[in-house]
């Protein structure tokens, strides 16, 4: 292996709207893994694509091998070997999971003229094998499987030609504990053989355990390179965000007498079964399970998103009857999606129209009656929506900026704030810092905890356990459908929680307080 | 306070990039007019003006409602046959039943309408598209106007015309009446809770139902709105010819949409504007009566007419995806 680097990046600068990148350098070796690690709208996503063609730099070049390169586009970078594996998932659920694997080389898989899906199938299955998706049909339509596994087919897919680079952005974002692993498992693999891994990411241990070396982007600029089993956790925190940290303060006073404020009895959907659980006013209720355990499902279920065949839900004093997001809105619950762009935001609407959705009066009543409501005047309410911009410090130009213009993490924060403004009573956050970084992250946690401390009620489903277990009061661990434990907060235990969340399930769980 | 380092300036950018859109349109319709005045003597005339704006009006109306319709990504094929079942209904009750014109007027939107909000209830109740639905109600109105007509046109004669002759200050009443459909419209699309709420379903419907928000009814109340305004178009229609033809209204749905697109309204959903579709109608109404009195003949007229509208609509995404 010779000492030129892969790949070097010499004062590559990039803007939008505002400057991304600043002057970046950066030398990539052959065979490493190097981690990007920065806030939010730090610029990371912005270099991994410069890296892979996806976004051409304003100033500054790029050196493959020494020689100057300019990919003017994706392919020629790809027929290079430099692939990303974006965070936001360009799976095509309507057709198969081997044709999503071979997607950009499906011309190279005809028998006789045509597609054969079982030789298609074949060939997928080694590469599938490779990201922990072994027991995953390639056949079934890629739409059928969760945002996990469908993230694991996106990275086989880079892999099925020789590959030198692989920009991994965000890759665990939305993996589970066991997915992760595999993933590590794969990328020392790919190390072995020479490829470059980038792994774009805010999770810290993740960094440390696989990266050879690390960078720290900062306001688009590159504040610091280094092998990454030096930097500790406290200094690479404050590079990030450019002071030092707070530590989380300790959990709300757990002994305040309880009063229920959502009760859920036998729910069942198409998804979950006989799912039964209390939350209580002023606490934190967690969340936790595999991929497909059905957290998502219950949650949409409780509020009404999801039809549901049995069940009783109380929320407060007042039981919810039908599937309808009117009723169970209007009696203070509210719902904050996993799936930020495609069931969250109104990407070409400002941030104030986004944060004000639900603001608006919701008619309820049937038709006639209901006019009164519909046609009455829309108030959006500017100052309430400038004052959640400095509570959750969001960045962003103005209120009326569009919300696809801004970082994964202030997208989140808008929908927090839409969240927050409906003034609900229970509050059910899935997945609330899904690809958020650590400074962010930290304030979520201290809106969780006022909310609590308000005496909402306040439920997450989170797939990062640690999560849970720094923030949660209680946490409900579920398994194929079924809810199959509650542990309190004594008792939370990773190994305990990581067991029942891959136990085969029981009876279902009973209450553990009445 | 630092809140006031966040300014609003919503409410002002809309309306600037609104008033420059307007703009746009405007440099349009000034060309065509001098296009046609230097093609022709007499185009400059209260006659042609008078001409245009006695036909605007129906197809005004109608484009009002298909304007909402598009907004929620959908689109409605069922408004050139709601023309023909609204007049057809006007005719009979007046000619045959002897009804009073006022109650024949609210009685056929009233059927329009009703006629939108099954279409609608079908959508939502069994999540059908809403071009096959209403591509059934093109078909099944048609049917029920030759049946209440027995496929006559009914002559319906002074009491209707003096409807469509009466003027305000030398403008036609329902050419004004049009303009106040507009102005409301334009308020109820940019300013009320519905409006607002049609916009976000445009744009995200399932986040829009996440926030809490009977996007069924709302799809309901737009359809069911887009077929009263074709059964009030079918009243201005049929006043302005004193007959209630069954074939009335073929390929009108075509042209509201045409007109709708041409006024900047995206069919994705999402962006529409009301003002914009009433220079969308008079960008067709020009070209109309512009190439009708250069002695273009019907092949003619289609011909520019479609050329107009495809360029319209790269015109409009072009910009959009170059602001954007």
């Amino acid at each position: 292996m010779s000492d030129t680097p892969l790949l070097r990046l010499e004062n590559i600068a990039k803007a939008y709207a505002a400057p991304v990148l600043k002057d970046v350098n950066l030398s990539l070796r052959a065979g490493e893994v190097h981690a990007l690690l920065g806030e939010n709208g730090a610029g990371k996503s912005t270099l991994g694509k410069i890296m892979c063609g996806v976004v051409r730099p304003d100033a500054g070049q790029l050196f493959l091998q020494g020689q100057p390169f300019a990919p003017t586009s994706k392919a020629t970078a790809e027929a290079l070997g430099l692939r990303m594996v974006k965070q936001e998932l360009s799976i095509i659920g309507t057709l198969s999971v081997a044709e999503n694997v071979f997607l950009p080389s499906l011309r190279a898989h005809k028998r006789w003229g045509l597609l054969s899906p079982k030789a298609l199938a074949k060939s997928a299955r080694p590469f599938l094998a490779s990201v922990g998706l072994q027991d995953v049909d390639p056949e079934q339509p890629a739409g059928s499987l969760g945002v996990g596994q469908q993230q694991a087919i996106e990275i086989a897919s880079a892999l099925t030609t020789p590959c030198r680079l692989l920009v991994l952005d965000e890759p665990t974002a939305s993996l589970s504990a066991h997915e992760t692993e595999k993933l590590f498992e794969r990328i020392g693999a790919l190390r072995r053989e020479g490829t470059t891994v980038v792994y774009v990411s805010h999770r810290l241990e993740e960094i440390k355990r696989i990266s050879d070396r690390l960078s720290v982007l900062r306001d688009g600029q590159l504040v610091h390179t280094g092998p990454a089993a030096e930097l500790d956790t406290r200094e690479a925190i404050r590079l990030m965000i450019g002071r030092p940290l707070g530590t989380l303060s300790a959990r709300v006073n757990p002994d305040v007498p309880r009063e229920a404020g959502l009760q859920v009895q036998a729910l069942t959907t198409a998804a979950v079964t006989d799912v039964a659980f209390t939350a209580y006013k002023g606490e934190i209720f967690g969340f936790a399970g595999q991929i497909g355990a059905g957290r998502t499902e219950t949650l949409r279920a409780i509020f009404g998103a999801d039809p549901r065949r049995t069940g009783k839900i109380v929320a407060g004093a007042q039981k919810l009857s039908a599937s309808n997001t009117t009723q169970t809105t209007n009696a203070g619950l509210v719902y904050l999606t996993e799936d930020r762009k495609g069931q969250g935001l109104l990407l070409s609407a400002g941030v104030a129209d986004n944060m004000t959705l639900g603001l608006l009066p919701k008619p309820f009543r049937p038709f006639p009656w209901s006019l009164l409501s519909w046609m009455s005047w829309a108030k959006t309410d500017l100052s309430a929506c400038a004052a959640m911009v400095q509570r959750l410090t969001l960045r962003c130009s103005d209120l009326a900026q569009p919300v696809k213009q801004l970082s994964g993490g202030n997208q989140q924060k808008v929908l927090i704030a839409r969240a927050l403004l409906a003034k609900p009573e229970v509050l059910m956050f899935d997945e609330p810092t899904r690809g958020i970084d650590v400074g962010a992250r930290l304030e979520i946690y201290e809106q969780l905890r006022a909310l609590a401390k308000q005496q909402k009620t306040v439920i997450v489903a989170s797939s990062d356990i640690h999560e849970l277990m720094a923030i949660c009061d209680r946490i409900a661990v579920m398994s194929r459908g079924r809810l199959v434990r509650v542990l309190e907060r004594a008792d939370f235990d990773e190994t305990t929680i990581l067991a029942a969340a891959l136990a085969a399930p029981g009876p279902a769980a009973k209450e553990q307080h009445t | 306070m630092t809140v006031n380092t966040l300014p609003a300036p919503r409410a002002a950018s809309l309306r600037q990039t609104l008033s420059h859109d307007r703009f746009r349109m405007l440099v349009v319709i000034a060309l065509l007019i001098a296009i046609f005045s230097t093609a022709t003597h007499g185009f400059l005339s209260v006659r042609t003006f008078q001409a245009i704006a006695g036909q605007m009006p129906a197809l005004t109306v109608a484009a009002v409602g298909m304007t909402f319709v598009l907004l929620l990504g959908q689109i409605d094929l069922s408004v050139g046959s709601l023309l023909g079942l609204g007049g057809a209904l006007v005719g009979v009750a007046i000619t045959q039943w002897h009804w009073p014109v006022a109650l024949a007027a609210v009685f056929a939107i009233a059927v329009t309408g009703l006629c939108g909000l099954l279409s609608g209830w079908l959508m939502v109740q069994w999540r059908l598209p809403s071009f096959i639905v209403t591509l059934g109600m093109l078909e099944a109105a048609r049917g029920a106007t030759y049946l209440v007509t027995h496929s006559q046109t009914q002559y319906i004669g002074g009491t209707l015309e003096a409807f469509a002759e009466a003027h305000i200050a030398g403008v036609p009443l329902v050419f004004v009446l049009a303009l106040a459909l507009v102005a409301a419209a334009s308020l109820v699309m940019r300013r009320t809770v519905f409006g607002r709420y049609l916009t976000a379903t445009g744009t995200n419907e399932e986040a829009v139902r996440l926030a809490g928000i009977n996007t069924r009814q709302l799809k309901c109340l737009t359809f069911m709105g887009a077929g009263a305004l074709a059964g009030l178009a079918a009243v201005l229609h049929t006043s302005r010819l004193g007959a209630a033809d069954p074939n009335a209204g073929t390929g009108f749905e075509l042209q509201t949409i045409a007109a709708v697109v041409i006024g900047g309204t995206s069919l994705m959903g999402g962006r529409a504007s009301v003002t914009g579709t009433l220079f969308g109608v008079l960008i067709i109404s020009l070209l109309d009566t512009g190439l009708a009195q250069v002695g273009a003949q019907e092949p003619a007229k289609r011909l520019v007419t479609g050329i107009v509208i495809v360029a319209a609509v790269i015109f409009d995404n072009y910009r959009h995806r170059r602001s954007s």
